[in-house]
């Protein structure tokens, strides 16, 4: 009983702190932020180095 | 018609924060998001999680990673949660509820647009099992005729890739005009059909499909486009592509027959493509939920008539484009989530919901609107306390279509599926003649009890341009107050953010002799933003 109670308590904590982490993430913006400063540069570099068959 | 209409205060405080500058930066993104109190921040927060649940989603999808790195307007879908946060500025309780409930279907639909997209793409996921159901549909054309084909799918390949995508980020197209540009074409035309060209021309549309069919819709521009797209598609790709040329003096009796013949070979060419037969029993049940569709349109409308409007802005516009054209009746989700908006339309009007802490003016939205790529819609609102009560894109149909499986209706179809597509959005009032653009504005400002009208002034629209003469001489005789404010779509090096708020402002404050309600977002330094 002790036990379960110990692993309900350790689930318990864990999904608070991934609440409290996801909600500071969406709260400051941060998921867009990380996006517009490291992953569109990057992609953007991608694209601009690819070949391209443009035509009319 | 009178030019003066009653103030309305909102008598609820609205809960979190009072003022919404803060938010904005001068970078990509937002400071931060909007604290709505707590019980309204925790549902945000949850659609959030959802949001990036059908992301995640996407992403599992065949031949996706191959597609992110291959096509240029892939980068956009990671912006999808900034334009959440666009369509709900300083929205509370059923209004946050209904836009989450009505954007987010439309997040998931666009987001299986794409799954498909590259799992059928020849260079991605190349499921040639998927592409030989599919059949590409202009983007500018109602899937009417894809009605009767349960088995086939339609795909707007221009949808992810052009008009989602610049929903989501306001510098998506600049790219593309670019190219379409450096291979000749004048820069004077929509950049809306010029992107889709310079996407053709640069290769960056998905490859897939049995066959496709592109409409004459809406203007010298989009015919410019579809011209090298179909014949990118047919002697590049070997998709053989079916022109269906709906009339442009649509309310004319003598020009419906033609359009129904028209229809009739627009789907024995996709039969004969695809070897899929028309099937009837769809084509009705599709046709009921195109009539629910219609009713529950004019039912918010009429909502929206009433000093508590409730349903209203960009997703108004945007969920009834979804539904109405890119749908057409064939999907069984969208009558649920009609009824779920329906429930919060109605509990929002019984409690006399506000979406702004005053209602100064009744506004009707006309002409070739952005307002899809800026939030303009929601702060017309929350910075002047006009409510934007319909928009020009949402006042299609207003008849139902013959739902029963008889011989005599079997005839009927045919016109109906001719009417639909004539009467697509955009297309209804921007063709038709002056009837269809100028006189059905003040009825709309009659029906909705408006005393105020926001004419989107494309720059590059040869079919409104011709008529700024009649709207201002009809609209001073009618005492309605008219604001003109001009864009270039989606090209925001011609006219930026703040360069379209600022007409607003200044007809605001010299016209009217008003002060902003909330004058921390009267400028905002968002013309760098996503």
């Amino acid at each position: 009983m002790a036990l379960a109670f110990e692993i309900l308590g350790i689930v318990l904590i864990v999904l608070a702190v991934l609440f409290v982490l996801l909600f500071i993430i969406y709260f400051f913006n941060l998921d867009m932020k990380f996006m517009v400063y490291v992953v569109a540069p990057f992609l953007e570099k991608i694209y601009d180095k690819r070949d391209k068959n443009q035509y009319v | 018609m009178a030019n003066k209409c009653e103030k309305l205060v909102n008598e609820k405080k609205r809960a979190g924060e009072q003022t919404l500058g803060a938010l904005y930066s001068e970078g990509k993104v937002r400071r931060r998001r909007e604290w709505r109190g707590f019980k309204d921040t925790m549902y945000d927060f949850s659609r959030w999680l959802y949001i990036w649940s059908i992301m995640i989603d996407t992403s599992m999808g065949k031949g996706f990673v191959k597609g992110l790195f291959r096509y240029r307007w892939m980068v956009n879908y990671l912006a999808v949660p900034h334009m959440m946060d666009k369509f709900t500025i300083g929205l509370r309780d059923e209004a946050l509820r209904m836009t989450h409930v009505a954007m987010n279907y439309v997040a998931k639909d666009i987001a299986l647009t794409v799954k498909r997209c590259l799992r059928g793409d020849r260079r991605c996921g190349n499921d040639t099992k998927l592409s030989d159901q599919t059949v590409l549909v202009d983007e500018n054309s109602m899937a009417a005729f894809m009605m009767g084909f349960p088995t086939l799918k339609p795909l707007q390949r221009e949808v992810p890739t052009m008009f989602a995508a610049n929903l989501i980020n306001q510098y998506s197209a600049i790219h593309y005009i670019d190219v379409a540009q450096q291979f000749g074409m004048p820069g004077d035309v929509c950049p809306m059909p010029e992107t889709e060209a310079g996407i053709s021309i640069e290769d960056d549309l998905v490859v897939m499909g049995r066959c496709a069919v592109q409409v004459n819709t809406t203007c010298d521009g989009s015919l410019m486009g579809n011209g090298l797209i179909a014949k990118r598609l047919e002697r590049e790709y070997g998709i053989p592509t079916f022109q269906l040329v709906a009339p442009m003096r649509h309310r004319m009796e003598d020009v419906q027959k033609y359009a129904a013949e028209d229809m009739k070979a627009a789907i024995a060419f996709i039969e004969e493509t695809t070897g899929a037969k028309w099937d009837w029993k769809a084509y009705f049940e599709a046709a009921k939920r195109v009539n629910l569709t219609t009713r529950n349109r004019l039912e918010w409308l009429d909502i929206n008539a009433t000093p508590y409007p409730q349903f209203v802005g960009a997703v108004f516009c945007l969920y009834n484009d979804t539904n109405y054209m890119g749908n057409s009746g064939r999907s069984t989700v969208f009558p649920k989530m009609d009824a779920k908006i329906m429930k919060l339309v109605h509990q929002g009007y019984e409690r006399k919901a506000m979406m702004a802490p005053e209602y100064r003016h009744r506004c009707v939205v006309w002409g070739v609107q952005p307002q899809y790529v800026i939030d303009m819609l929601y702060w017309m609102m929350q910075c002047w306390g006009v409510v934007p009560l319909t928009d020009m894109l949402s006042m299609v149909i207003k008849k139902e279509i013959a739902e029963e499986d008889t011989p005599e209706n079997r005839e009927q179809a045919y016109y109906d599926m001719a009417y639909l597509t004539e009467n697509m959005i955009m297309r209804n009032h921007t063709h038709g003649g002056v009837e269809t653009m100028v006189d059905e504005l003040w009825e709309a400002c009659e029906q909705m009890n408006a005393d105020m009208v926001m004419l989107w002034e494309h720059m590059a629209c040869k079919a409104l341009e011709g008529m700024h003469g009649q709207f201002e001489e009809q609209a001073r005789k009618r005492g309605i107050n008219l604001v003109w404010v001009s864009h270039d779509l989606c090209d925001p090096r011609v006219a930026s953010r703040q360069a379209i708020r600022d007409q607003f402002n200044q007809y605001m404050r010299t016209v009217m002799r008003e002060e902003p309600l909330d004058p921390t977002i009267e400028v905002i330094t968002d013309n760098n933003a996503w």
